[in-house]
Parts: structure tokens; sequence; C-alpha cells
């Protein structure tokens, strides 16, 4: 067997990047801010105004995590600091592919400096449910809403028939997304999300699932605005759309064109929150690098 | 609602404008100017309302001819909205051939589809006459009339919602074309942000040109194309542009949505493998199918054939100076669905007569209605010639192909009760013999192509007066054989039903004698042959 030529021959394995699996009391330690600069020195990770930043300046994917939940933000750094700094030599190809660059605790008017600074293709924006979702959703995993560019038709489409999509059919009890799934199938970022609940799924993260899909179509009000469109994720409804950005994600789609992921911890405890932010924001960055990707290499028979 | 409404038209009143942009070609060299094609419905209003309306062109510096190029522009990209609006327009043509067809062939097949479907065991004897008569069995004519015209109906629906979006496109390229719209004052200008744009985006746009040239060679070359478009949809977001990011958008789409399919992006599993396998397998099947309606695809994709020429379209954004106007594509479908429909037509009036057998051709109606049994109908006719021949299909009318020779068939008779849901019955296998040719054709048109189901009751009554005769007769003889079984009633029918099958061979013939002596032949054209088998089988009675 041997490559086309042209082809490059690399192969892109499935790198971990952040560390996900810290206990929360290790995540306190490492959050203390001398720790935090060891671990970026380790890491060769970069901090301008707030911004953490790993990867080559010039890479054609760039991540912008967004970590501005009060109290979390130094926890989640902690975590994605951690595993850079152990992972440096593993990770080279991400480095040279992608630019990961991390807002902890960032006012708004410097991530608006940030998103046109970085110009991210994936904004990835960690959150923890509101009180009286987490009550009802008690011990569901995490739930992503993307927000992803609409054309003005399938836009249309899709608010026209939110009704439909709404809900998730039924089949033998389980719930499937296939109304959702027809509209937005040629739409070139909706594997994204899938792909990164896949990766998230297959490190542990406990995400929301059928059981809760099942629980939010019987009570819809419970999320407003969030259009099931897959197990575990939504697309930003057009209550959302209407609003305006009002999400560090929203906010991406709308200044920068990124993808943008916001990650809804629907468990209030911080390992479990920074795991799950950490582990769909590196799905997503590793689905696009793998999405890029190699074209598929045929293999060349002896004596071709 | 009525509040929306008065701001809709106090924006109306305001005056409109359209804006369309000056971009450097994504393929070739020279400039081609793009608007937003969602956005001319919000002119429609200011049309409407006879207000003020203007044209802009953002462009990198004023054309010399500025009033000119837009009318030109305008003319254009109307164009390519009539032509995208005749692919709908055609599609809702074709619609209800199509749905017409597939109503015919459900018609004309269903009765062929339940008879497979009730040789199925469990399910078959239940879904076999359901399938066969099209629910006829469970919701009478009604159900079956509404399960033939399904097709017709949905394809109805179907022609609606592509003539509904056909309307749009007209609509907008009515807006285009309109002449207060090419009258209107012209005005090119230059903000800091798109003439910033253009800066940034030439490179893009060269590499893009240069990969596209070859994506459909190279995989590598599309993937590259697909991510300059990426790159060029988001400098158009960063840059709030949002009438060309859209334009980008779809390019990036488009692209991605080609690389997938060509196979050039190793997808990851997605699905499970019998899944894939199932997909894979649909897609060869219905390949010929979706080359032969290439003409009539709206979704979003690049156009392939376009690109290869040089030419770049993607949905509704046509960059061809000259975009192909697509006038013959609707009477073409009208055509073809025509063709379509009377290939079918013909092909299920195609029927074959055999040497020993006639077919009658009952015409629609008369089937339903009961007349005599020895004679046929006014509207009915025998095809006697052996070969070829062609009729009209169903439901325009019906045809029976009646055997002329020997038909073996089954009677099934009770013979005596073993509980009181089950019992034993004598399934006869015999022969009819036809003796008088017209009589028959007539009665086994009647009987529906099954005389046997039509004569079973006759031929079991017949039987079992039979067996009756014979009981008591027996009853007697083992009474005086045996006086004690006068006190016992079960024992003496024991006894009496095991010397019964002993002799049912005897019986049945008595029976079929008594039958063919009583006029049988001459109300049915047929007599009874004594060249018979049977058994005995437990069955629900």
């Amino acid at each position: 067997m041997s490559a086309e030529p042209g082809v490059p021959a690399i192969t892109l394995e499935r790198p971990d990047l952040f560390d996900l699996h810290l206990p929360a009391a290790e995540l306190a330690q490492l959050a203390r801010p001398e720790r935090l600069r060891e671990l970026a020195a380790a890491a060769e990770v970069v901090c301008e105004d707030g911004l953490w930043r790993y990867g080559s300046p010039d890479a054609p994917e760039r991540l912008l995590l967004v970590l501005d939940q009060r109290g979390y933000a130094a926890l989640g750094l902690a975590g994605a600091l951690a595993g850079l700094a152990q992972r440096g030599r593993r990770t080279a190809l991400v480095r040279q592919r992608a630019l990961i660059a991390i807002a902890a605790a960032l006012p708004p008017s410097q991530l608006c400096a940030a998103l046109a600074r970085i110009a991210p293709t994936l904004v990835v924006r960690g959150a923890v449910a509101a009180p009286a979702d987490l009550a009802l959703f008690a011990g569901a995993g995490a739930a992503t809403v993307e927000h992803l560019y609409l054309s003005p038709p399938l836009r249309q489409a899709l608010w026209e028939r939110a009704a439909d999509v709404w809900r998730p059919v039924r089949w033998l009890g389980r719930p499937t997304f296939r109304r959702a799934e027809a509209l937005l199938r040629g739409h070139p970022d909706y594997r994204l999300g899938l792909l990164a609940r896949v990766h998230a799924l297959e490190k542990g993260i406990a995400l929301f699932g059928e059981r809760e899909h099942m629980l939010h179509a019987a009570c819809p009000e419970a999320l407003p605005g969030w259009l099931p469109i897959g197990e575990g994720r939504f697309l930003a409804g057009p209550l959302a759309a209407f609003a305006g950005p009002a999400d560090a994600a929203a906010l991406g789609l709308h200044r920068a064109g990124a993808v943008g992921m916001t990650v809804v911890s629907f468990r209030p405890a911080p390992d479990e929150c920074v795991a799950a932010w950490l582990a769909l924001a590196e799905g997503a960055l590793l689905a696009r690098l793998e999405h890029r990707d190699e074209p598929v290499r045929r293999e060349k028979r002896e004596g071709d | 609602m009525a509040a929306v409404h008065e701001q809709q038209a106090g924006r109306a009143d305001q005056g409109a404008a359209l804006e369309l942009y000056l971009l450097p070609h994504p393929l070739t060299r020279g400039d081609v100017v793009l608007a937003d094609p969602y956005a001319l419905d919000e002119l429609r209003a200011a049309l409407a309302a006879r207000a003020p309306l203007q044209r802009r062109l953002f462009s990198p510096a004023p054309p010399d001819d500025l009033a000119g190029l837009l009318r030109r522009e305008q003319q254009r990209l109307a164009r390519v909205l009539r032509s995208r609006a005749r692919i709908y327009l055609a599609r809702a043509l074709l619609w209800p051939w199509v749905g017409a067809t597939f109503s015919l062939l459900l018609l004309n097949m269903a009765a062929t589809v339940g008879e497979w479907l009730a040789a199925v065991p469990l399910l078959g004897e239940l879904a076999g006459p359901i399938v066969g008569t099209l629910g006829f069995v469970v919701g009478g004519p009604l159900l079956a009339l509404l399960v033939a015209l399904l097709p017709f109906l949905w394809s109805l629906w179907r022609a609606r919602r592509d003539l509904s979006s056909a309307r749009i496109l007209y609509r907008r390229a009515g807006i285009l074309s309109h002449r207060r719209l090419l009258a209107a004052p012209a005005e090119a200008i230059t903000p800091q942000q798109y003439a910033a744009f253009l800066q940034e985006a030439e490179p893009l746009t060269r590499e893009f040109a240069v990969a596209a040239g070859a994506a459909l060679k190279d995989p590598l070359a599309l993937l590259a194309a697909r991510d300059h478009a990426r790159a060029l949809y988001r400098l158009s977001m960063r840059s709030a542009l949002y009438g060309i990011a859209d334009f980008y958008h779809e390019l990036y789409a488009g692209l991605d949505a080609l690389a997938r399919h060509s196979g050039a992006v190793a997808l990851p599993e997605e699905q499970a493998p019998a899944v894939r396998t199932v997909r894979t397998l649909a897609r060869l099947l219905t390949a010929p199918f979706r080359f032969l309606t290439r003409p009539l695809r709206t979704d979003q994709a690049v156009d392939v054939a376009a690109l290869r020429r040089g030419r770049l379209a993607v949905g509704l954004y046509d960059l061809a100076e000259r975009p192909a106007g697509r006038r013959l594509l609707p009477p073409a479908a009208v055509l073809s669905g025509a063709l379509l429909f009377g290939l079918v037509f013909l092909g299920l009036g195609l029927y074959y007569t055999g040497p020993n057998e006639v077919v009658v051709r009952v015409p629609l109606g008369q089937a339903a209605v009961p007349r005599d049994v020895t004679a046929l109908g006014a509207g009915e006719r025998v095809v006697r010639e052996p070969g070829l021949h062609w009729g009209l299909p169903a439901p325009f009318e019906q045809r029976i192909h009646v055997p002329l020779e020997r038909l073996r068939g089954e009677f099934t008779i009770p013979f005596r009760r073993l509980s009181e849901s089950v019992g034993l019955v004598i399934v006869v296998d015999a022969e009819l013999r036809v003796v008088q040719q017209e009589t028959w054709i007539a009665y086994f048109s009647r009987a529906r192509g099954d005389p046997f189901a039509r004569l079973n009751e006759r031929v079991a009554s017949a039987v079992q007066q039979t067996i009756q005769a014979r009981r008591s007769d027996l009853e007697q003889a083992l009474l005086r054989e045996n006086p004690a079984l006068a006190n016992n009633r079960q024992e003496l029918r024991d006894q009496v039903d095991a010397r019964l099958a002993d002799h049912l061979a005897e019986i049945i013939a008595e029976a079929f004698d008594q039958l063919n002596a009583s006029g049988l032949a001459r109300e049915t054209g047929a007599e009874l042959v004594e060249n018979f088998t049977y058994r005995l089988v437990p069955a629900r009675i």
C-alpha cells in the first residue's frame, strides 16, 4: 500500500487534549494562580489580556473555549492546562493545525475583542443549567445547544415546522429526531455536535439522554427555545434567534461565523461540569480536525 | 398583529433599497454582481405601497455605466430565479403523473402482492386479503378507494408544495425585473468594511479558484475549495456582510456535500453497518432514477455539470453570465410524466390468452352488478383467440381468465364436531369438467375466478344430506346388532361416524352423482368428475 502522490503521509490519531477526570479537590489545587502559571509554562500556553492561547496563531482551526461560569472558570482552565501540559508531545499535531484559546472569566467587552482577535472557527461555552431545570432533569448529563448558520429557507423551514420538529418522534419507545435530521442533514456543521457527543461518551462523560428527552417532550416549557435536533443536542430556537446573540457561542456565530456550542451541564458538581465542558470542546475540535481531514486513501493494488 | 402590519406598512412607505454586491468572480477573471435572493421579499411591500425605491451597489470603485450594469445584472438575476422556478414548476407538473402511475400500479398489482403475502406463514393469512383488496375486506369500498388514490393524493400534495415554491421564485424574479425597480435611482458605495473585506478576500478567492478548478478530479483540491469557501463565509460574517455570507455558506455547504458524496471525506462511523449496507443498496438501486431526474433536483448542492464547464452554480446562486433558461423543462416534465403513465398503462393492459382458456373482459361497474349467473352481461366481452392481447387495465376493466378444460380445486365439508369450536372436516380435492362452454364462462366470471368457493355450500349440503341418510340406516343397523347402544348415544354416534368415515369415498361419489343429475351442468356449464381424493382434517368450525 502506498499513499497517492500529494496526500500528506500523516495519520491523525485521536489525542487527548484536556484532563477530564480530575477530582474537584485536585482541580481546586491546580486552579491557584501560581499553579496555573506553572502549568501554562509547561504547556507553552501564552496568556494575554485574560486569554490563554495554545497552538499556532496561523492554524486553520481555532477553538475559543469560553468559561464564564463564576467559580468554575478557574477549575475548567486548570483541567485544560493540566492536560495540555502533560501531553505536550502527543498533541504536537494539534498544535500545528489548531489554535486553542481559553477565555476564563472574561468580561463581555473583552470577549468581543477576543472574538475579533482570534477569529475562531468554533466557540464552545461552558454553562450550568438554571436551578429549575436542574431540579427537573436531576442527574441528567450535559446537553449541547448548537448555534449553526442557517440559510433563510432552512431557517424558515425549521421555524415553520418547529411544532413538528419540537417533540422527538417515538420509535419502539425510543425518541428519534428524524424530522430535524431530515432538515439539517445537508448542513455541513450538523455532524460536528454528533461527533463531539460520541467523543464525550467514549470518555465516560454523562450526557443528556433518551430518558431526559422523553421528559422534555412531556414538558417542553422546561427548556424554552431549545429545539431538539439529536440525542442530547439542541438548536437555539426562534426565540433565541429573535432575541439576538445573548450567549458567547451565539456571539461567535454572529461576529465570526464560527460554529457555536453551549455545553449546559445538568450536574452542578464542579468536577462533573468541567469534565463535560472540556470533553465536548475537545470532541468538537478533534472532530473538526478529522473532518478537515485526510481524503480517503484508495489503496493501490500491486501492479497498478 | 395589527400593530406588526402597521409597522411593516410604515417601513414600506419609507421606501426600500435593492442591495447588490460587486465581488471578484470566485472562478474566473472579472467581477460578478451578487444579490441576496431572500432579501427581495422585503422590496415587494415597498413596490406594492408605491414607496420610493433605490438601488445600491457595494463596489470597490464606481463602475462607468452603473445604471446599465445594474439593469443587466437585475435581468440576469431574474433569469436565474425564473430558471430555478421552472424546475419547481416542472416538478409540480410531473408529480400528478407519477402519483397517477403509482395508483394505477397499486390497483393492478395489489391482488398479486396479496396472493404472495397470503403465502407467508402466520401473518400472511391476515395481511394477504387486506393488501390484496386494498383494505376492502376491513373498510369496504371507501377505504379501498382511499388506499388506491393515496399515491395520487400524496403526489398532489407534493405538487402543491413545488408550485408554491415556483410561485415565490417567479414573484422574486418579477420584483427584480419590475420596471419601477429597473428605473430606480442607483448609487455605488464603498463602505470601509466592504473595502477591507474585498482586500482580505482577494487572496482567498484566488486560491478558491485554483482549488475549485481541480475539485472534480482531485479530492484534496475539493477539500481545499470547501475550506476556502468556509473561510470566505467566515470573513463575510466578520465583516457583517450577511447578504454575501449566505452565498459563501451555500458554497461551503454545497462543496461539503460534494466531498461527502464523492467519497473524498472518510465519513465517521455514524451508523450501524447494517444500516449503511441497506442505504448503499438503496442508493445503488435508485441510481438510474436519480440520474433521470437530475434536471429536476432542487437541493442546495453545487451543480457539478456547471462546474465541469467552468461555471459556478449553487442553490439560488448561479454566477453564469447567461444562465440556463430551462424554458423547455416544464413541457418536458409533462411529456415525460405522460410518457411514464402511458407506458405503464399500455404495459398493464397487455395480457396473454392460453390455448385452453378464454378471457372475459368486464368493464368498470359491470362486475359489481349481480345478474343471471348463466349469461354474460351486455358490456362483457369474451376473448377466445389465443395469443397476446391488449385491453384497458384495472380499474377500467377487469379480466378473468376462464379455463375451458378440467379444473381442480378443493371443497371443505364439515363432518363431525369434536368440541365447541373444533371439528373434523372433509377436504375434497375434486375436479370439474366443462360440458357447456358458454354457461361455464358466465358462471366462472360471476364466481370471480373461484367456482369452487361458490359451489362449496352446495356440495357440502349434498354430501351432508347423503351422510345424514346413511347415518340413520347405520344407527338402525347398529342398534339391531347391539341394542345396549340405545342407552349410550355417544358410543352409538362414535361407531356410526367410524363406519361413515370408512365409506366416505362412496358417499362423496353419490353426492356428486346427485348434484350432476340435479342439473349442475345446466347452471354452471360443468360437472363434477368422480376422479377425486379426500382427507379428514381437524379444523375450527
